[in-house]
C-alpha cells in the first residue's frame, strides 16, 4: 500500500477528517504502519497503553473475558482509533483487542501521539471533536437506553 | 601496630640487623689498615726510612701473630714476606693501599645493599601492616576515611620510613666505628691534633643540631600544609563538575594559590635555615685542617711528629667529618621519621577493631535459634537518635518485613543487622553469639546484606557477583615443582610478613555456596538471576555486545553458527517477513539504500551518506551504473515531501528529526534545496553541493519505512549492479574502510544481535524487536550456544562503579552477592530494585521459595508488597514497631506467626 493509500484510509478516519492534506501525509509517514493476521492479539488486556492504533483497513474487536468466558464484545471498524482512551486518562487497557479480518493499521507511538497534540493545533482539535462526539454518543445511549427500561 | 619506631623495627627485622652489624665489625680491621698504609708509604718508601741503616731491602708483607701477653706474649712468624727494594716498596705498598681501597669499598657495598633490601622489606611489611589495620577497622570507620588521604600514608609518607629502617640500628654503628676509627687513628699519631679534631667534631655534634631544630619543626610544617593541600585537591576534583557549573573556578583557584603560597613561605624559610646550616658545617670541617697544616706542622718542625704521621693524620681527618655529618643527619631522620610514624601510626591504631579470621574453621549456626535485638539504639554525631532502642526476639528461620520511608531508621537497622554499622548500643545476638564480636569471617559467611549503595568493583559481573566467595584459602602447598622466581616470591613474601598466598589462585568456596564445581557454580550464579528476574538483563547484555576484531576465531565460527541457527529458526516460525536477510544476490527493501549498494559496514566516515557523492570511488561508480540521476530524483522527492508535510511547523521541530534520513540535513537546508529544485531548469547542470546533499538523502531511504513509492524494479537492480562492481573493484586502500556483508563471515563493530540477525528487521511488524530477541533466543537456545550467550552477558565488563550496566543489573549485582553465599541471614534492601522491575510480587515470592531455611530481612518502602508477610518491623522515621499478624484487609489472613518452623510451613503451603 502506498502513501496515498493510506491518505486516503486516514480520510475515513472522523479524527483525521477536518485536517488538511500535507498534515495528514506527516501523521501517515510518521506512523508506523503494521500488519496483522485475523485471530492476532493486538493489545492485551490490562496493558499499559504505548501507543495509538488507527485502523486502516479490517475489523476488530474488543473482549473482556469473564470468569466463566465469553463476556461483553465489542466491534471496531476501519477508520476506529483504538487506545486514544486509556492512553489520555492515563489507564489500562480495559479488554484485549483482537483482529478478526487481516487488519492494517498505523501506529502512533504515544511520545509521537502526545507530539502531535502538542504541536499541531488541527490535530488537537480534530481529536478533541472526536473524543466530545464519542462521549455525547455514549450519553446519548446510556440515557436513551435508561428511557426503554 | 607498635607505636615505638625503633621497637617495631628491631622486633621484625632482628636477625637480618645484626647480621649487618656484624659486617660492619669484620670491615673495622681493613678500615684502620687503609689509615695506616699511608703512613708507611710516606715515611718508609718515599723518605727512605725503612733504608736507613745502610740496608739495601725491605721486608714487604711478613705476617706475624702475636699472642696476647696474657698467653705468654710469643709470636709466630706465618710469613717471611719478601724482600724488595725502595722502589719496590713503594708500589708492592701503594698496591696493598689500592687492595684495601677494594676491600673497603666491597664492604661498603655488601652492607649497603643489605641495608637498602632490609629497608625495602620493611616498607613491604609496613605497608601491608598498615592495610591490614585499615582492613581491621569497623565498617563504619573504613567508610569515615578519606581514601585520598589513607592512600597518600600507605604510599607515600611511610616510604621515608622504610628508607630509614635499614638505617635506624646499622647507620649509627657503621658511622660512629668509622669516627672513632679514624679519631682513634689520629690520636694514635698525636694526642694534640687528635684533641683538636675532637674539640671541633664535638661543636659539630653540638651546635648544628640545636641550629637543626627550626629546620625540623618547619619540614613538618611543610608535611602538614602539602598533605592538606592534596587533601583539598582531591575535594575539589570530586566536586569539579559541580564547581564547573556553579562559575566558582576562579574562588577555588584563589584558595589554591593561598595554600601554595604558604607552601613556598615554609619552603622559603626551610631554605634559608639549610643553606645556613651547611654554610656552618662546611666551615667547621674545613676549619681543621687549618689547625692540622698549623699545629701539625708546628711539631714536624720540631720533630715531634714525622712526615708520614701529619700525612696519614690529614688523610685520616679527611674520613672524619662525613660520618658525622651523617651521623648529625641520621639523627634529624630519626626524629623526623619518628614522628612521621607516630602520626601515622596514629592514624591507623584504633581502639575499636574487629577480628578478622575465625580460628577453627567457620561454625554456622544451627538451623532453628533465635536473633534478639535487645534496646538496640544509633544515634548521630550530634546525637540524634537515627534508631530509637529496638528490642525484638525473632525466631530463626523465619521471614521479616522491613518496612519504612527512605531515609529512615530502615536502613540503619539494615546496616546494623548486616554488620555494616557497629556504632550502636545495645545487642544484637544470633542465638548465643553477639553479633558485634563476631569475626569477620564468620560474620560473613552467616550474614548476606544488600544495602541501598551499590558499589561495583571493576572487572565482569560474573567477578562481581562471585567476590563474597573469595573466601577460601588457597593451599599454600604447591603443585608440582615451583619455579624459582615463584619461590622467591613466596619466601620474600613471608620475610617480609605478607600473605604468601597467591591472589591468581582459585580463591572461590564452593563448598560453601553448596556446589561442587565451577559448572555448578555457574548454575548457581544463574539460579539466583532467575530468581531476581534478571536472566533476560543478562542475555540483553551479551546479545548487544559488540564483535570486536581481537575475537577469537572458534567464537567467531561460532557466531556464524548460531546465525544459520537463527535464520533457520526464523524460516520455522511463521514470522517470515520479520528479518530481511543480507543476501549478496538480492536487495534487502529494509535496509537503506546506501546499506544496499556499499553492503557492508562502515568502519570509517569515507563513505557517509552525507558526503559519498564527492567520494572519488563511491562517484565512479555510481556514475559507471548511471544512478546519479535516479539518486537526485529520489532525494528530490524527499525534499519536496518533507518540505511539504513540515511547511507551517516551528522551526527545529522534534517531529522532523523523526522523520530523518540519517542525513544530518536541517530543515532550511532541505527549504533550500526545494526552492533550488523549483527554480532549476532541466537544461543546465544542478549545483554539485545541491547534488551532494539530494544523494544523501536518497541514500537513507527505506521504501517500507518512507513509503514514498520512490524504488522501482529497474533501480533496485541498478543498485545491485553498483553493489558487485563496488566490492569488485574497491581500492587496496579503501580495505580497512569496509567491511562487507558476507554470510560466513562476523560483521565487526556490530553488536552480537546485529551479527546473529544478519539482516534487518522488517518495518510494518508489531513488536518486531521483541520478537527477533525471542526468535534469537531460541535459535541459540536450539543450537544449544544460550548458555555461552549467557556467559558472554555475565562476562560483560561493568565499568567504573558499574556505569557500563542497566540500572536493574546495578542494583541486582549486591543482592546476587549476598544470595549467593547461602547465607543463614539475609538482609535484603530490594526497595529501589523492586522499582524497575514489571513484577514485584513475583520477585518477592521467588525470593521468598529461594530463601526457605534462611532467616530474610526483606527492607522495602512500599507495605503493599509485604501485606502477606506477618512478622514484620514498621518504621516511623527512627522508631520501629514489631507487628506480628497481618493486615485486616487481608483476604484470608494466615494463622497468627507461628514460633520457628511454624512459620516455614506456612509460607511454603501460602506460595
Amino acid at each position: 500500500m502506498t502513501l496515498e493509500a493510506d491518505i486516503s484510509c486516514l480520510r475515513q478516519v472522523p479524527l483525521f477528517r477536518s485536517l488538511p492534506l500535507p498534515r495528514l501525509k506527516l501523521v501517515a509517514l510518521m506512523g508506523e504502519k503494521l500488519h496483522f493476521e485475523p485471530g492476532t492479539q493486538i493489545i492485551a488486556e490490562g496493558e499499559t497503553p504505548e501507543g495509538v492504533f488507527v485502523v486502516l483497513q479490517g475489523d476488530l474487536e474488543i473482549s473482556h473475558e469473564g470468569r466463566q468466558g465469553g463476556g461483553p464484545r465489542l466491534p471496531l471498524h476501519t477508520g476506529s482509533l483504538v487506545g486514544d482512551v486509556p492512553l489520555l486518562s492515563g489507564r489500562n487497557y480495559v479488554g484485549a483487542v483482537t483482529a478478526k479480518t487481516p487488519v492494517v493499521a498505523l501506529r502512533l507511538p504515544k511520545d509521537l501521539f502526545f507530539e502531535l497534540l502538542e504541536t499541531i493545533p488541527d490535530f488537537s482539535l480534530a481529536l478533541t471533536r472526536d473524543l466530545a462526539s464519542r462521549l455525547y454518543r455514549l450519553a446519548d445511549r446510556t440515557i436513551h437506553a435508561e428511557k426503554v427500561h | 601496630m607498635e607505636t615505638n619506631l625503633f621497637r617495631y623495627v628491631w622486633e621484625k627485622s632482628r636477625g637480618e640487623q645484626v647480621i649487618v652489624l656484624f659486617i660492619i665489625l669484620a670491615s673495622i680491621p681493613f678500615y684502620w689498615a687503609s689509615f695506616d698504609v699511608p703512613k708507611r708509604i710516606v715515611n718508609d718508601a718515599i723518605q727512605g726510612n725503612a733504608f736507613k741503616d745502610g740496608k739495601t731491602t725491605a721486608t714487604l708483607l711478613d705476617f706475624t701473630l702475636h699472642l696476647p701477653s696474657f698467653l705468654g706474649g710469643a709470636s709466630f712468624k706465618l710469613f717471611e714476606g719478601f724482600q724488595v727494594g725502595q722502589l719496590g716498596l713503594l708500589l708492592g705498598l701503594s698496591g696493598y693501599f689500592l687492595f684495601l681501597v677494594l676491600i673497603n669499598g666491597a664492604f661498603k657495598y655488601v652492607i649497603n645493599l643489605r641495608k637498602g633490601i632490609l629497608g625495602e622489606r620493611m616498607l613491604r611489611r609496613m605497608r601491608y601492616d598498615l592495610f591490614s589495620q585499615l582492613m581491621r577497622f569497623r565498617p563504619e570507620d573504613i567508610r569515615a576515611v578519606k581514601p585520598a588521604e589513607v592512600a597518600s600514608m600507605i604510599k607515600d609518607e611511610v616510604e621515608p620510613i622504610g628508607g630509614f629502617v635499614g638505617d635506624a640500628f646499622i647507620q649509627p654503628v657503621f658511622l660512629l666505628t668509622q669516627a672513632l676509627t679514624a679519631l682513634t687513628f689520629i690520636m694514635v699519631q698525636s694526642v694534640w691534633l687528635g684533641s683538636i679534631a675532637l674539640v671541633i667534631v664535638l661543636a659539630q655534634a653540638i651546635i648544628v643540631p640545636i641550629l637543626r631544630r627550626e629546620q625540623l619543626r618547619l619540614g613538618r610544617e611543610r608535611q602538614i600544609a602539602s598533605r592538606q593541600l592534596a587533601g583539598r585537591i582531591g575535594e575539589i576534583v570530586d566536586a569539579g563538575p559541580t564547581i564547573q557549573g556553579h562559575g566558582a573556578t576562579t574562588y577555588v583557584q584563589s584558595d589554591i594559590a593561598g595554600r601554595l603560597g604558604r607552601l613556598f613561605d615554609i619552603r622559603y624559610a626551610l631554605y634559608k635555615r639549610k643553606f645556613a646550616v651547611k654554610f656552618l658545617n662546611n666551615l667547621l670541617a674545613q676549619i681543621t685542617p687549618f689547625f692540622f697544616y698549623a699545629v701539625g706542622g708546628f711539631f714536624a718542625l720540631q720533630g715531634r711528629l714525622d712526615i708520614g704521621q701529619l700525612v696519614a693524620v690529614i688523610a685520616a681527618y679527611r674520613d672524619l667529618p662525613p660520618p658525622i655529618k651523617e651521623l648529625i643527619d641520621w639523627d634529624q631522620q630519626r626524629n623526623d621519621v619518628t614522628i612521621k610514624y607516630e602520626q601515622v601510626i596514629a592514624q591507623f591504631n584504633t581502639e575499636e577493631r574487629v577480628q578478622l579470621d575465625e580460628e577453627g574453621g567457620v561454625e554456622r549456626l544451627p538451623e532453628t535459634g533465635e536473633i534478639r535485638l535487645d534496646g538496640v539504639q544509633m544515634l548521630d554525631n550530634r546525637g540524634q537518635p537515627l534508631l530509637t532502642p529496638l528490642s525484638a526476639r525473632i525466631a530463626r528461620p523465619n521471614i521479616v518485613a522491613v518496612v519504612g520511608p527512605a531515609g529512615g531508621g530502615l536502613e540503619v537497622l539494615g546496616r546494623i543487622l548486616g554488620r555494616q554499622a557497629m556504632n550502636y548500643s545495645g545487642r544484637v545476638m544470633l542465638d548465643t553469639a553477639p553479633l558485634a564480636r563476631m569475626s569477620v569471617e564468620r560474620a560473613s559467611h552467616l550474614i548476606g546484606y544488600a544495602g541501598n549503595e551499590t558499589e561495583i568493583i571493576a572487572g565482569t559481573i560474573r567477578d562481581n557477583i562471585l567476590l563474597p566467595l573469595k573466601r577460601r584459602r588457597p593451599d599454600i602447598r604447591p603443585q608440582g615443582r615451583l619455579s624459582a622466581s615463584e619461590h622467591r616470591r613466596f619466601v620474600e613474601s613471608l620475610r617480609s610478613g605478607n600473605t604468601p598466598l597467591p591472589f591468581e589462585a582459585d580463591w572461590t568456596d564452593y563448598e560453601g555456596a553448596g556446589v561442587a564445581d565451577d559448572a555448578e557454580l555457574s548454575q548457581r550464579v544463574r539460579a539466583v538471576l532467575d530468581v531476581l528476574g534478571c536472566a533476560e538483563d543478562v542475555y540483553e547484555l551479551g546479545l548487544d555486545g559488540k564483535v570486536t576484531a581481537g575475537l577469537r576465531a572458534e567464537a567467531k565460527a561460532q557466531i556464524v553458527d548460531a546465525r544459520w541457527a537463527v535464520a533457520e529458526e526464523l524460516a520455522r516460525s511463521k514470522l517470515t517477513g520479520l528479518i530481511t536477510p543480507f543476501d549478496p544476490q538480492s536487495y534487502n527493501d529494509n535496509a537503506t539504500i546506501a546499506e544496499n549498494l556499499i553492503f557492508g559496514a562502515r568502519m570509517s566516515p569515507r563513505f557517509a551518506n552525507e558526503t559519498l557523492l564527492f567520494e572519488p570511488y563511491a562517484h565512479a561508480i555510481l556514475k559507471a551504473e548511471s544512478l546519479v540521476d535516479p539518486l537526485v530524483e529520489v532525494g528530490s522527492r524527499i525534499a519536496a515531501t518533507v518540505a511539504e508535510i513540515f511547511a507551517g511547523l516551528p522551526q527545529g521541530h522534534a517531529l522532523f528529526e523523526r522523520y530523518s534520513f540519517g542525513s544530518g540535513l536541517d530543515f532550511d537546508r532541505m527549504g533550500e534545496l526545494v526552492t533550488l529544485l523549483d527554480k532549476h531548469d532541466m537544461r543546465s547542470p544542478l549545483d554539485a553541493v545541491a547534488e551532494r546533499d539530494l544523494v544523501a538523502l536518497a541514500l537513507g531511504y527505506i521504501e517500507p519505512k518512507h513509503r514514498l513509492n520512490l524504488l522501482d524494479e529497474r533501480l533496485r537492480q541498478r543498485i545491485l549492479r553498483a553493489r558487485a562492481s563496488f566490492k569488485t573493484h574497491l581500492p587496496a586502500d579503501a580495505a580497512e574502510d569496509v567491511d562487507f556483508y558476507d554470510p560466513g563471515k562476523v560483521m565487526l563493530e556490530a553488536s552480537l544481535r546485529d551479527n546473529l540477525m544478519f539482516g534487518r528487521i522488517g518495518h510494518g511488524i508489531a513488536d518486531a524487536r521483541k520478537k527477533v530477541a525471542m526468535i534469537v533466543r531460541k535459535a541459540l537456545a536450539r543450537a544449544g550456544l544460550d548458555g555461552e550467550l549467557y556467559r558472554v552477558g555475565l562476562n560483560t565488563d561493568c565499568g567504573i562503579r558499574g556505569r557500563f550496566l542497566p540500572t536493574r543489573l546495578k542494583l541486582a549485582v549486591p543482592l546476587a552477592q549476598a544470595l549467593i553465599k547461602a547465607p543463614q541471614i539475609a538482609i535484603l534492601d530490594i526497595g529501589a530494585f523492586l522499582a524497575t522491575t514489571a513484577e514485584p510480587e513475583a520477585v518477592i515470592a521467588r525470593l521468598r521459595e529461594h530463601c526457605a531455611g534462611m532467616t530474610l530481612f526483606l527492607l522495602v518502602r512500599d507495605a503493599h508488597l509485604v501485606g502477606d508477610i506477618p512478622l514484620r518491623i514498621v518504621f516511623n522515621g527512627p522508631t520501629a514497631m514489631l507487628e506480628s499478624g497481618t493486615d485486616e484487609d487481608e483476604e484470608a489472613a494466615p494463622p497468627p506467626l507461628a514460633r520457628g518452623h511454624g512459620s516455614v510451613a506456612a509460607m511454603e503451603v501460602r506460595s
